[in-house]
């Protein structure tokens, strides 16, 4: 509210004009005014522009020019039909250096206007222009609009600095200088749609200086489905399309007279990504009349455009465009299922000398295979779990609880072949609980690149029905090709499959539902929606509706949860601890549940070869498939597992147990470390040292937990032992994780394990395993690959194959040129394996190399980042001059150690037996033989 | 006060949580008060609620104070377990404390209703709670937070839980202005839709005449004994220092709960002769005119004022890169060294590098006397004159 104050406070010009035009608004006009009347800006004029309108809009403009003096009314004798006219209209009449506009159904941001001009003042731009949020009013949800352009603040000396700002088109986020836009002539042309298109790029084009903020400004509001649609949403109309284009080439002529000829690729572009795609998205669901006007409209104006801008477009986008221009619709569309049905790939790709085409079609067209070119999207590469395959829905029937569905899926690029075990099941998978439920498909053939299926499932029978709180599956096939699986949904466009009711009987109540509907998703995918036809049914799901917003029930439901919370299992396991011991229980754990390997897991074999009475239970994470499945497997975190180690005999593993697990005096702790130090540990680093108190009693009470800890060298013992200042017995009797390394290393069992890993028997395999480099405030792992591969590849291709392991933390892949001088091993579960067929060993800082010296094989030390690594780390040796091979940091050193191995073996000799004598200390082999016989004894013992 | 430029008298209400604590924000706004008022403006100062032990904050009168609650507000209760809906003694306690604070927001309303015009200036987020609820609609409302936005959004350990940054949502986003200390803190808020920020410091509250003549052979920390300070990392970066320099202490000025705990810790280490807990000092600035090298180890900060008041004092600091407020007080190699957080070795290196070249100790410690004038009395209240203008427009 403007005081007496504020009115002699503030001078006689406004700060800033904004002008509200109107047309048969008289429902919003209020809440667009209001926002700017409380604006933080108070010194500003407000303009209502009235475009003739016939409703109570009039009435409306004249209560609130009554209500506050800063608004103004203007009235358009005749209506204009479009934006352009009372927009200019209110431009001659604005008082104040800056205006801004906005339109009667949008809102201001409290803050726009101070913001906005602000920036102005700060930056002397001729325009300043913020972000805008396109507003769903029903729902609330809100959008950036082009947000990627307003990440920061900005001034551009020109929209040559920053031609992409080009995309955002909206005339309404922007403050202009007044003079500016007098001096250059800038008008809204009249007679147009897409007005501002023309608008802002005249201002772009004209303006000196432009600043760009961050802040929200404009909140642009829009109704789905729209009884009166807003000119913008008005698609269904081929006219809407010309009006589009036209303005396009009103823009064209613009900037060709203006000499602004680079801008116009960037303005091309934008057409294709932009323009182009928000009709594209569309075109499946038009009639044919409307699609083949649509594609001779874009063709006509995509033959303007200039090539270079189709090549700069995206890589789907722009063969979109190439498929309007060679006139074919069906090709056009898939190009649609891939942009607008996440990455669906309808399209059969086409390999040649080693690149990936969309297509073979057109491929001869001029040009074309620079613009078909796919190979980038790595979809020959991708696993088939993450391809999405096109599963197009043929034909179906519903009889009661019957559903028999039809369909082919188009199989890119072989990727699912005859030569692999192929098989198919129907999946109806609950979309909330996750819950699948899995029918085989017996009845399906593999033609060329067509995958045809036909499945019948009794719905009523094979999915479980519980609750109406999870009403919705989703339905498709998954192909099992080999080892991967595929999970195609079934696309149901144009099957007519929309609305069909499937009988069901809930296994509850038949107040749950009784029918299971058909229906689309918004990608066009079959999915089941329970629903309730009978009229007792719709009642008892209203009623319980209003029960389950009820204060009572919101605080039952959190009460729920703290039943299952850490605490709880905490107080449950303190109870379960008073229970007797279960004798001849042993808990296995590697790596806190992550993985089935290490030292436990060699100690859990040979317990298991021993035959005595002990009872394995092991922890897992993930889906458990990699466990044994002869030994109780318990989730970790589970209610089981608490229990299981509340009772167990023997705990095994080899890092820790979480701390809240006390161990009580029955229960023998067996610690299997899982590596000998390089760098500082435990006490040792200033930095634990530096934590207060009660944080190190925490630490060392999860050490004092251990009663036996396996040791592999007398340098372990006095390194890590007395870094965490360990009391307790030491096991010294080597790792047994390295217990094949000398047990198994003979040329049989190594070729027999090749074999089994589908690795080159005449090559040399070299193993390169880095590790892990943890910098600090890393949320994402991302790890680039150090190596050369092109160079290897040219260098040593013949004789070598590199096995890349990366830390389980990581993830790394290999591009599929580079698969004939390197694979991925990472995902291998057992190192130890791995460790057996490499020939030499490329490593950094891992602890890997100390398992490693067990061999006596090569190993060299690719130390790139030794100064940036190690330089904030103490180590408990240095490793240059310990370690039993040469320190390098390229890929050419690697090179040329590989190309020389025999020589450096030979200098390396003295120092690997020194080093193995060192740090292998108590490997014989038999380290998982003598724990067994003193822990777990069969019966012969 | 220095040349101060003609001003247009203005209507001032500085609020905080209370306003007789002794503590950082205090003294901060009982400075601000003074000084607006010296420029001529009409100030009030208003606290929420009492602090049972009032520190006599140096008023001459020239602005006036009050304190709306005669006692402290009791904590607002919210059935959170099925049994509390039946709990009948603590729904009416919540009733007697809604009526408290429809009272309190009225008297609040009334002390605002006394002028035309004016500013309000609101420096903590639970006060801002009260000022929301009052009548503003003629005046200007202008926010602070003196902490950073990590610890507005409880990610630091002392604030982990803190419903701080859910009221700021709900009350500082649509206020005239939201000032915040350092840049990095307003760009984060700014990222999180807060469209009304800008960074305004808070004044030094000394510059004294004579700069430290940095021969004393002494390290200085000023600062509570508490985990977000984390002496135990300055400690044991002594211990590596003490070995190469032992004619040079340490002194940790200051008081807390984990005073016993550093003593132990002294004693372990065996540094008793070497590293003195000093206890509380009401002469600070002679503290850190006695010392020659100012180390900060803390976990996190805000915008630590204690690094400016000792480069005033012409002490060259070396601190952790705790907080992006560091880097905008020191900068790195010019006037004072910056090391990476928690690197307990690092800091160490620091020491010992400003110990061994007395040059750099110098030239550091007189470019940071030279640099911190920025944050002047004078500069800073030329800058909330511009800042009064701005929210007036």
């Amino acid at each position: 509210m403007a005081t007496n104050a504020l009115a002699a406070a503030s001078p006689a010009i406004p700060d800033v004009s904004v002008i509200v035009i109107v047309y048969n608004d008289a429902r919003n006009l209020g809440r667009a005014v209001d926002s700017v009347r409380q604006q933080t800006l108070r010194n500003l004029e407000i303009l209502v522009v009235n475009d003739a309108s016939t409703d109570g809009t009039p009435l409306v403009a004249a209560a609130l020019a009554r209500a506050d003096e800063r608004v103004r009314t203007v009235h358009l004798p005749v209506n204009s039909g479009g934006c352009s006219r009372p927009r200019n209209v209110g431009m001659a009449q604005a008082r104040a250096p800056y205006v801004m506009f906005l339109d009667s159904d949008d809102t201001l941001e409290r803050h726009a206007c101070k913001n906005l001009l602000l920036a102005a003042e700060r930056t002397g731009a001729d325009v300043v222009s913020g972000l805008c949020h396109r507003v769903n009013v029903i729902t609330g949800q809100s959008r950036p609009w082009w947000g990627v352009l307003y990440q920061q603040h900005a001034v551009y000396e020109g929209i040559v600095e920053f031609p992409d700002q080009l995309y955002d088109t909206t005339s309404t986020n922007k403050l202009y200088r007044r003079d500016f836009l007098e001096s250059g002539q800038i008008r809204f042309p009249e007679g147009f749609h897409y007005e501002d298109l023309l608008f802002t790029t005249e201002v772009y084009c004209t303006a000196r200086r432009i600043a760009i903020i961050p802040n929200l400004v404009y909140r642009w509001n829009y109704v789905e489905r729209a009884e009166e649609p807003s000119i913008s949403n008005q698609r269904a109309r081929i006219t809407n399309f010309q009006h589009r284009v036209a303005i396009h080439r009103k823009i064209d002529a613009y900037l060709e007279s203006h000499g602004a000829a680079e801008l116009e690729i960037v303005k091309d572009r934008k057409f294709i990504r932009h323009d182009l795609r928000l009709y594209l998205n569309d075109l499946a669901l038009r009639g044919p009349q409307y699609q083949q006007e649509f594609l001779d409209i874009a063709r006509d104006y995509l033959r303007t455009v200039d090539r270079e801008a189709l090549e700069i477009s995206g890589t789907v986008e722009r063969i979109g465009a190439f498929m309007i221009l060679q006139n074919d619709l069906a090709e056009t569309l898939k190009v649609v299922d891939y942009l607008h049905r996440g990455g669906t790939l309808s399209s059969d790709l086409y390999e040649e000398n080693g690149r990936i085409y969309w297509t073979r079609k057109h491929l001869d067209a001029p040009g074309a295979r620079t613009l078909l070119d796919v190979t980038e999207l790595g979809l020959a590469d991708l696993p088939l779990s993450r391809l999405k395959l096109y599963n197009r829905l043929t034909d179906r029937s519903v009889r009661s609880s019957v559903l028999t569905l039809e369909g082919v899926i188009t199989v890119p690029l072989g990727r699912i072949s005859p030569a692999d075990e192929i098989q198919l099941a129907l999946v109806i998978r609950n979309r909330k609980s996750k819950r699948r439920h899995s029918t085989p498909i017996t009845t399906w053939r593999l033609d060329d690149a067509q995958l045809h299926w036909s499945a019948r499932v009794d719905v009523d029978a094979t999915v479980t029905i519980t609750t109406t709180r999870q009403p919705i599956w989703d339905v498709a096939v998954a192909v099992t090709s080999g080892s991967q699986t595929a999970n195609a949904p079934v696309s149901g466009l144009g099957s007519n499959v929309d609305g069909e009711l499937l009988v069901v009987n809930p296994s509850r109540s038949k107040l749950i539902g009784n029918r299971l509907e058909c229906f689309l998703t918004r990608n066009g995918n079959l999915a089941l929606r329970l629903i309730n036809t009978s009229r007792l049914g719709t009642r008892t799901a209203e009623a319980l509706r209003k029960l389950r917003a009820t204060p009572a029930v919101t605080l039952a439901a959190r009460a729920r949860s703290r039943l299952r919370s850490k605490e709880t299992k905490t107080r449950v396991y303190q109870w379960a601890r008073r229970l007797p011991v279960r004798q001849g229980t042993v808990v296995f754990e590697s790596h806190l549940g992550k993985q089935y390997g290490d030292s436990p897991k060699y100690i859990y074999e040979a317990m298991v070869r021993a035959g005595g009475p002990f009872r394995a239970v092991w922890s897992y994470t993930g889906n458990g498939s990699a466990w044994p499945q002869d030994a109780v497997l318990v989730r970790r975190e589970s209610w089981r597992y608490y229990y299981e180690l509340a009772r167990a005999e023997y705990w095994v593993d080899n890092q820790g147990f979480p701390r809240q697990f006390t161990k009580r005096p029955g229960t023998t702790y067996v610690q299997t470390w899982h590596g000998t130090p390089l760098k500082t540990m435990g006490f040792d680093e200033p930095a634990l040292a530096a934590l207060p108190p009660e944080r190190q009693r925490e630490h060392a009470a999860m050490i004092e937990r251990w009663d036996h800890l396996v040791v592999p060298s007398e340098y372990f013992v006095q390194t890590f032992v007395a870094a965490y200042r360990y009391r307790g017995n030491l096991l010294r009797v080597g790792y047994p994780r390295n217990d094949p390394l000398l047990t198994k290393n003979d040329p049989d069992n190594i070729r027999g394990l090749k074999e089994r890993l589908d690795l080159p028997a005449n090559r040399k395999l070299v193993l390169y395993a880095p590790t892990f480099r943890d910098e600090q405030h890393r949320i994402k792992a991302q790890f680039s690959l150090k190596l050369d591969l092109h160079l290897l590849a040219r260098e040593l291709g013949e004789d070598y194959f590199f096995l890349i392991r990366a830390h389980y933390l990581d993830r790394v892949t290999i591009a599929p040129q580079h698969r004939s001088i390197a694979a991925n091993v990472s995902g291998h579960p057992d190192v130890t394996e791995l460790m057996l067929v490499a020939d030499v060993l490329i490593t950094d800082y891992s602890s890997l190399f100390f398992d490693y010296a067990n061999l006596a094989r090569p190993m060299i030390f690719y130390t790139y980042d030794y100064d940036h690594y190690l330089r904030t780390r103490g180590t408990y040796f240095d490793l240059a001059s310990t370690v039993p091979g040469p320190l390098v940091s390229s890929t050419e050193e690697i090179v040329s150690c590989l190309r020389d191995l025999d020589s450096m073996a030979g200098r390396y000799a003295d120092a690997s037996a020194a080093f193995r004598a060192k740090f292998c200390e108590y490997d014989t082999g038999t380290a998982s033989d003598q724990i067994v016989a003193q822990f777990f004894p069969g019966p012969s013992a | 006060m220095t040349t101060t430029p003609p001003v247009r008298p203005r209507n001032l209400f500085l609020v905080a949580n209370n306003i007789e604590e002794v503590g950082g924000l205090q003294r901060v706004v009982h400075l601000l008060a003074a000084e607006f008022a010296a420029a001529g403006h009409h100030v009030e100062l208003i606290g929420i609620v009492p602090y049972p032990t009032p520190y006599p904050y140096r008023s001459d009168g020239s602005y006036r104070t009050a304190v709306l609650y005669q006692a402290t507000e009791p904590k607002a209760w919210k059935p959170t377990r099925l049994r509390d809906t039946f709990n009948v003694p603590a729904r009416r306690q919540e009733q007697a404390r809604r009526r408290m604070h429809a009272d309190a927001v009225a008297r609040l309303s009334a002390r605002f209703r006394s002028v035309p015009d004016g500013i309000v200036i609101c420096s903590q987020a639970w006060a801002m709670d009260w000022v929301a609820e009052a009548d503003t609609s003629h005046l200007r409302v202008i926010t602070q937070s003196h902490e950073s936005y990590e610890a507005s959004r409880g990610l630091t350990p002392a604030s982990r839980g803190s419903g701080r940054y859910a009221r700021m949502r709900r009350t500082y986003r649509d206020v005239d202005l939201f000032l915040l200390l350092t840049q990095h803190d307003a760009d984060r808020f700014e990222r999180d839709g807060f469209n009304n920020v800008a960074v305004m410091h808070n004044p030094l509250t000394m510059y004294p005449d004579q700069a430290s003549a940095l021969t004393e052979r002494r390290v200085i920390n000023v600062g509570r004994y508490h985990e977000q300070k984390n002496q135990r990392a300055l400690i044991q970066a002594f211990a590596l220092v003490a070995r190469h320099h032992p004619d040079w202490s340490l002194r940790l000025v200051g008081e807390g709960p984990l005073e016993g705990q550093l003593r132990e810790q002294i004693d372990a280490l065996g540094l008793a002769a070497r590293i003195e807990l000093a206890g509380p000092s009401s002469q600070v600035e002679a503290e850190l005119r006695n010392s020659s090298i100012f180390a900060l180890s803390s976990d996190f900060e805000g915008l630590p004022l204690v690094l400016a008041e000792a480069m005033a004092c012409g002490v060259p600091c070396v601190s952790f890169d705790c907080a992006p407020g560091i880097r905008e007080i020191i900068s790195d190699e010019v006037d004072g060294v910056v090391v990476p957080p928690r690197d307990v070795e690092a800091l160490a290196a620091g020491i010992c590098r400003l110990i061994e070249d007395e040059f750099l100790r110098r030239s550091l410690g007189a470019a940071a006397r030279n640099n911190i004038r920025r944050f002047s009395r004078a500069e800073i209240l030329r800058q909330w004159h511009e800042v009064f203008d701005m929210v007036e427009r």
